[in-house]
């Protein structure tokens, strides 16, 4: 066992005995610090995720009413209602996600907080079910066959139990498929749909999984509290939970029970304090503004990453065996892999391309060039997918294109001009989404680790690609820790486990330095030499015409050229078009 | 004739690669100057960089004796250097006359009559734009829309005038008009910086030309001299052979 | 039936009128700096709570909120005194001198007992300021932040401001003279006369926005702002400026429409929020970035708002959120099939 599990099981240990020796007051305050870390901890997967809630404590709402209504008003055991409750809230956080999740930038916080204040408004208005603004009382506590947990320490045990738990399955979720995927979402979409995730449903997923930790905690609260009423289910609630996922820090679940154990005893203290100076007021509210505000200026990521610098490093996944099975590429070198037939596109009045016809043979290194505004970033766009032409098709592998997420399921796998790996993963991970579409382990299999050897075998193809491209010893370094040359190199071992037929190159060599663009050259080589093809746009000429077979040239959205780079450089019109015609100064 | 800008070892690069390596050059008082070389080589990159946009690495950029490490964009426009953006940068929802009077933005304590004086002489250089001074920017073709970005940026009265691509997406016979008036402008003495991939065309209103390929400046020149040079084509279409089979080393 | 009819138009105009201004404010602030703010609607209740001071008068509490808010200025500034101590000092000797005139001024308008629309002056020029110190603190030192970034940091700024509120004033509503008390049948309707300021100030603000817009170099300097950071920069207008000027027009037409609001529903320190919010769901119409369809938006809350009010009182919020649901998926397809 790692010295991080080890630790971690002590902690856990500590956490767990808490509420057998605290004074019996503080053990109500350690129970609620632990409801609002589970649902802080949901909050802090959203966030992970480049998603935010502003109605998170809505969701709190609907498991504590739930479970409280039907539990009080049939009878029937708490726990059984606590999970229905759960699930009916998932179902809700499912349709409310499905809507908002399609919103960007500034319009998810508004919707987050619209249904916020809808829903808690919704447990003051029904009076006649609800209770009301006055709420409920004489709610059961929780239990099950009969049994009920009156017991305040044993239920606060209970609690932390279960946000342990939610802590150790997300820090499982963290290191699987999906978990590589997820992290992805804050600002890689694009890249992250050209390896086969389908980031709108999983953004659903991280959505409803974070709504059932809100809705569990919502649960547990009413049932301990055995009062239920709407005010902490309000905004002020959601905004205190945005706070200690902002405060404990955004990166790990861990950080959401720091940042809740750090602010119930804050609010405690405050309080405490005021009482004895005879304050009144409501001072914790202006604290928690003023340390939500400087926290996000000074420290945005947050108290975790403090503590974490002290911790032992976690243990790595393993990568030994197999890895995955991969394709034996035919050297059939007629076959047309890719054919453009008449392409062209508008924007607004202007012809960005017109009449382009081009095809992909098997094995071929063909590159694509022009001078600016040429249009071959549209061209390169509309064959990888993300944007459609006006007119004219694309044929990959003899069916039509498919929509950008299933393009790397038929066999092509590209590499971006601006360099799109995720920061906070390590290379390998990186390396790792590669394969995405050739694993499916789900949410839950990640979650519960019943994922480990898939995983496994995917490590093992990261590893033996970073090794073909010489970056094997950087495996479990930062992405981000990696000088720009390497990063670029990881773009095309993340391509390359994606076991692809055809190779899409944007500008690969763009702010590389002499030696790396021959370490690049190198390896361009050796997969042209596996009969991968390779389209490259390349702005370093002498590059370009020093390893490709075939060039395309392109001028104002037409192909002006296409032969051999020597039979390239010497046609008249590719050079008119390169240096201009000279101006008629007589005029 | 004096200096007016002297740029040494400049050196321009995102995250830790390099777009611009220790580039040096100065610019005399009423000269124009033109970076040629094909996409990607660093020129924009380069005027970015003068106008702030984006921080140096290394290196220093003196204008008019004044070190200008630490200035924001609008501290350099107050000096004098003015930008003609490649991507034009205008205000869809503004008309041209109101671009003009906001290319004056730092002169607004003028005075009335200094101001439409200034706004005559750009109507004279630049008559396409009288006709259009009420119609909204958004609405203007490509070129009526260069002609706006050339006339906003005269009238801040530049020390410095610096053209990014003028000719990017223009018709021959609008991007003519746009040269027409550099040439004017030249010849009243306007210094400048004129970064252009259709070499031919900015060698033809330039008095001194420098090739970037890839970040570095490959050949030097006067004009008429680098007309005729082999350097430029080879920095265009790729010369060397550095990358040939036969070359790469084995490792 | 018409009677009714009619009481909802005026009370739904009233409404949308008062969210007008907030919408107003938000699309202001959103175009040129991209924030999202959440703490737009605390101007609401500043403005109503100075003026209610002032109509006391009492010295009102904004001032501790404007000096304190200089004073954090001129600490903030510290580190210039080592590199250019002539301007450091400049800087510190302007914004004390602010600080004294702005007390000066309300001690003057308090000797005097200016009418309502003079306090509503006063108060204008202490809590529109507040918008600008509020930009330097959260959003000056970090102009590159995300959306969401921003969105929570207004939410921090909401609970400082609405915490201060409570300190200052706390819990207890405060009543505000209208400009003109009484009123007018209008058929079998009474309208009061405060309905008609409502109308008249509204109308009044929004056409100062307008002309100063259209006709000022400095608008179009915000509205080049707004419209291209970039190209804004390289015509040499500040970033900061215009930040700070966007920031200060919205704190001034949010305490107005405080100011105008209060007399009806009684000043309190939680009053504005909502109010805030409900100018986002109407700013939402417009995307928070066209103004007229933040208009439209404004007044179908408003209406929505009186209607739900006199059918079923309880579920006024729940209607008016629920709205903005449907209203940001019909921006989202519009945004959609534009950028197509």
């Amino acid at each position: 066992m790692g010295a991080r599990a080890t630790l971690a099981l002590a902690v856990s240990a500590v956490l767990l005995i808490v509420p057998w020796i605290l004074p019996s007051f503080y053990v109500g305050i350690f129970a609620y610090a632990g409801i609002y870390a589970l649902a802080a901890i949901g909050l802090v997967l959203l966030l992970q995720a480049g998603q935010i809630s502003l109605g998170q404590a809505a969701f709190m709402g609907l498991g504590a009413y739930g479970s409280a209504l039907v539990a009080r008003a049939y009878g029937v055991d708490s726990l059984l209602t606590l999970v229905v409750s759960v699930a009916v809230t998932a179902l809700v956080a499912a349709a409310i996600g499905y809507i908002t999740l399609r919103l960007r930038g500034h319009y998810l916080p508004l919707a987050t907080l619209a249904y916020g204040i809808a829903l808690a408004s919704t447990f003051t208005a029904w009076h006649d079910v609800t209770g009301g603004a006055s709420g409920l009382d004489k709610i059961p506590p929780l239990g099950l066959f009969g049994y009920m947990l009156v017991d305040d320490r044993l239920y606060t045990q209970l609690i932390w139990i279960i946000v342990l738990l939610a802590v150790l399955g997300l820090s499982w979720l963290r290191t699987s498929r999906v978990g590589r995927a997820i992290a992805t979402l804050e600002s890689h979409d694009g890249m992250a749909r050209s390896f086969g995730v389908d980031t709108t449903i999983l953004r659903v997923k991280v959505f409803v999984f974070s709504a059932v930790l809100a809705a569990l905690a919502g649960g547990l609260y009413v049932h301990l509290l055995r009062f239920v009423s709407p005010s902490p289910f309000g905004l002020l609630t959601s905004f205190k939970l945005l706070i200690m996922a902002v405060v404990g820090g955004p990166v790990s679940a861990a950080g959401g029970v720091v940042g809740a154990l750090t602010l119930e005893s804050a609010q405690w203290a405050l309080q405490d304090l005021l009482a004895r100076w005879g304050a009144s007021g409501n001072l914790e509210v202006i604290v928690f503004g003023i340390i939500l505000v400087v926290m996000l200026l000074r420290w945005p990521q947050g108290l975790w990453p403090a503590v974490e610098r002290f911790l032992p490093r976690p243990a790595l996944r393993s990568r030994e065996g197999e890895g995955l099975p991969t394709r034996v590429l035919q050297a059939d070198r007629d076959a047309v892999l890719l054919d453009l037939k008449d392409i062209g596109i508008r924007f607004g009045g202007l012809k960005a391309l017109e009449g382009i016809d081009m095809v992909l043979k098997r094995g071929e290194f063909v590159g694509l060039i022009g001078p600016n505004g040429a249009g071959k970033t549209t061209l390169f766009s509309i064959i990888s997918g993300l944007q459609r032409q006006t007119s004219g098709s694309v044929t990959l592998f003899g069916e039509a294109l498919p929509s950008s997420h299933s393009i790397v399921r038929r066999g092509m796998a590209r590499t971006f001009q601006h360099v799109q790996l995720v920061p906070e993963l390590t290379v390998i991970e990186n390396v790792a989404l590669g394969a995405y579409w050739r694993t499916e382990s789900g949410f839950v299999r990640g979650l519960l680790a019943l994922d480990a050897a898939e995983n496994r075998q995917v490590l093992a193809s990261a590893q033996a690609a970073l090794e073909r491209v010489g970056l094997g010893a950087e495996a479990d370094l930062l992405a981000a820790s990696l000088p720009l040359g390497k990063q670029r190199i990881v773009e095309i071992a993340r391509a390359l486990v994606a076991d692809p037929q055809i190779l899409l190159l944007d500008e690969p060599a763009a702010g590389l330095r002499f030696s790396e663009k021959l370490t690049l050259v190198r390896i361009l080589r050796q997969l042209q030499a596996e009969h991968v093809t390779i389209l490259l746009v390349e702005h370093d000429m002498e590059l370009v015409m020093g390893c490709v077979e075939r060039l395309v040239v392109l001028d104002r959205g037409r192909i002006i050229a296409q032969g051999s780079p020597a039979d390239v450089q010497a046609n008249p019109a590719v050079i008119a078009a390169y240096l201009g015609g000279s101006r008629d100064k007589a005029a | 004739m004096t200096k007016l800008l002297e740029v040494s070892g400049l050196t321009v690069g995102y995250g830790d690669a390099v777009a611009l390596d220790t580039i040096s050059f100065d610019v005399a008082r009423g000269e124009f100057v033109t970076f040629i070389g094909p996409n990607g080589a660093g020129k924009t990159t380069l005027l970015n960089s003068l106008m702030g946009v984006l921080r140096q690495k290394a290196g220093a950029v003196m204008f008019d004796g004044e070190d200008l490490a630490d200035l924001k964009p609008e501290a350099r426009v107050a000096r004098g250097i003015v930008i003609v953006p490649e991507r034009r940068e205008l205000f869809p929802g503004l008309s041209v006359e109101d671009h003009l009077r906001l290319g004056a933005f730092l002169r607004r304590n003028e005075g009335r009559e200094k101001m439409a004086a200034a706004l005559e002489r750009i109507y004279v250089l630049l008559p396409k734009l009288k006709e259009r001074r009420r119609q909204l920017a958004g609405t203007l073709s490509g070129g009526e829309q260069q002609m706006v970005a050339v006339g906003r940026a005269l009238m801040a009265e530049p020390k410095l005038l610096m053209l990014d691509e003028p000719s990017t997406g223009l018709a021959p016979r609008i991007t003519e008009e746009i040269f027409e008036a550099i040439d004017q402008l030249k010849a009243h003495g306007m210094t400048g910086i004129l970064v252009e991939q259709n070499a031919h065309l900015a060698l033809s209103v330039a008095d001194r030309g420098f090739v970037l390929e890839v970040g570095n400046v490959v050949a030097s020149g006067g004009a008429d001299d680098l007309k005729q040079d082999p350097r430029v084509l080879a920095a265009y279409l790729g010369a060397g052979d550095r990358y040939r089979e036969t070359t790469t080393p084995e490792s | 039936m018409t009677d009714t009819i009619l009481f909802l138009l005026v009370d739904g105009l009233t409404n949308g009128l008062v969210y007008a201004l907030l919408a107003l404010s938000l699309v202001l602030v959103f175009t040129v700096t991209r924030v999202v703010n959440i703490a737009q609607g605390e101007y609401v209740m500043l403005g109503a709570l100075t003026l209610a001071d002032l109509l006391q008068g009492r010295m009102p509490g904004t001032l501790y909120l404007l000096v304190g808010g200089l004073a954090l200025c001129v600490l903030l500034d510290a580190p210039r005194w080592r590199r250019d101590w002539r301007r450091a000092l400049a800087f510190a000797g302007g914004l004390i001198v602010a600080a004294v005139a702005a007390v000066a001024l309300t001690r003057g308008a308090l000797a005097l007992q200016l009418p309502v629309i003079g306090m509503m002056a006063v108060a204008l020029v202490l809590v529109a300021p507040i918008g600008v110190l509020i930009y330097r603190f959260t959003v000056h030192p970090i102009p590159n932040a995300t959306t969401i970034v921003f969105v929570i940091i207004s939410v921090g700024v909401s609970m400082i401001v609405q915490g201060l509120g409570l300190l200052i004033w706390g819990a207890n509503p405060y009543p505000v003279d209208p400009i003109a008390s009484g009123g007018l049948m209008m058929g079998p309707v009474f309208i009061p006369y405060q309905s008609f300021a409502i109308l008249i100030v509204a109308l009044l603000s929004m056409g100062g926005l307008y002309l100063f817009s259209e006709f000022t170099l400095m608008g179009k300097a915000l509205q080049a702002s707004a419209m291209n950071r970039l190209g804004a920069q390289f015509c040499g207008i500040p970033v900061n400026m215009a930040g700070g000027l966007a920031f200060l027009l919205a704190a001034a037409f949010s305490a107005i429409s405080g100011m105008l609001l209060a007399p009806l529903i009684t000043a309190n320190y939680e009053m504005g929020f909502m109010v805030g919010l409900k100018g986002f769901v109407g700013a939402a119409m417009g995307g928070l970035v066209d103004y007229p369809l933040s208009l439209v938006g404004v007044m179908i809350v408003g209406g929505l708002e009186s209607t739900s009010a006199y059918l079923a009182s309880a579920y006024r919020d729940v209607l008016v959120f629920s709205l903005l649901i449907p209203i940001l998926l019909w921006r989202n397809a519009k945004q959609r099939v534009e950028t197509r």
